[in-house]
């Protein structure tokens, strides 16, 4: 009998979730960690790059938008600022505390209406992401 | 006295707590130092956007929009006239002195200019009211 564990693949948009969710959240604690670096001993763009022998438009470019970073990348750049990272942390779903927010996209249950109005939204001209909700308080 | 009042604040991360509270975290201050040009895009700006009013008076339709120093507006909430309603009733119902209404607003990639103001304003029977302001000040005039 065929294990559907084993051999069923995962979709699609479960595969493509996971990646970008990943590379945000390296994103968002790199450049949380560099933002206070920066901040705490006066370093701009240029200075970092200088420290990592790299060319600024490309730390400007890392910096401003999660992408598919190396390790290697992550690991020159924090040793830049005299720092390197801890091997990810890896967790089981079913051993996941419960969220108290989940994203509409993975939840797959309709919007209802007890709950507040979400809209989201992108805007070209600044390359923003909005997601917006409102609720009586 | 005025019968209401408009409030945004700026934050870097807002958390929805189990009893439907909201804990902003990092509130930033008016005005903002940038440190040279490092680094790029913050990866997520809050505004936490709050109208109280007295549940007397009719509000009506109140719209909620970011201005950017160059000027360009971006749509961020209207709290349509049934919905502000609602939180008029609501209030009276429960005899609370203010009723209200909020938004909180997620921007994903925000990416700071380099000075000048970012501020929010809402519109309410045809005027316009500033709820909160951003500055961002590079580091040369920073003192």
């Amino acid at each position: 009998m065929k294990s559907s564990i084993k051999n069923d693949p995962k979709p699609l948009r479960d595969i493509a979730y996971y990646k970008q969710r990943y590379r945000n959240r390296v994103f968002a604690k790199l450049v949380s960690f560099i933002t206070e670096q920066a901040e705490k001993h006066r370093l701009t763009q240029k200075d970092i790059a200088e420290r990592v022998g790299k060319d600024p438009a490309l730390i400007s470019r890392l910096l401003s938008a999660p992408s598919n970073l190396t390790l290697d990348t992550i690991s020159e750049l924090l040793l830049a600022l005299d720092a390197e990272a801890e091997p990810p942390e890896i967790v089981q779903f079913k051993d996941r505390r419960p969220p108290n927010h989940i994203h509409p996209l993975m939840a797959r249950v309709p919007p209802t209406d007890d709950g507040p109005k979400v809209v989201r939204s992108f805007d070209p001209r600044f390359n923003i992401d909005i997601q917006a909700s409102a609720e009586i308080g | 006295m005025q019968p209401f009042n408009v409030m945004a604040l700026f934050c870097k991360d807002i958390y929805e707590e189990e009893d439907g509270g909201y804990t902003l975290v990092r509130v930033l201050r008016n005005a903002v130092n940038l440190p040279g040009k490092a680094p790029g895009a913050l990866p997520k700006l809050i505004i936490y956007i709050r109208i109280n009013f007295i549940p007397t008076f009719d509000l009506g339709e109140a719209k909620a929009r970011m201005v950017m120093p160059s000027g360009e507006t971006i749509p961020l909430w209207t709290f349509d006239a049934g919905w502000v309603r609602n939180a008029q009733e609501s209030a009276q119902a429960s005899g609370s002195p203010l009723a209200g209404v909020l938004s909180r607003i997620i921007i994903g990639g925000f990416q700071p200019p380099s000075s000048g103001t970012v501020s929010v304003e809402v519109e309410i029977k045809g005027e316009t009211y500033l709820a909160g302001a951003l500055t961002f000040v590079p580091e040369e005039s920073s003192g």
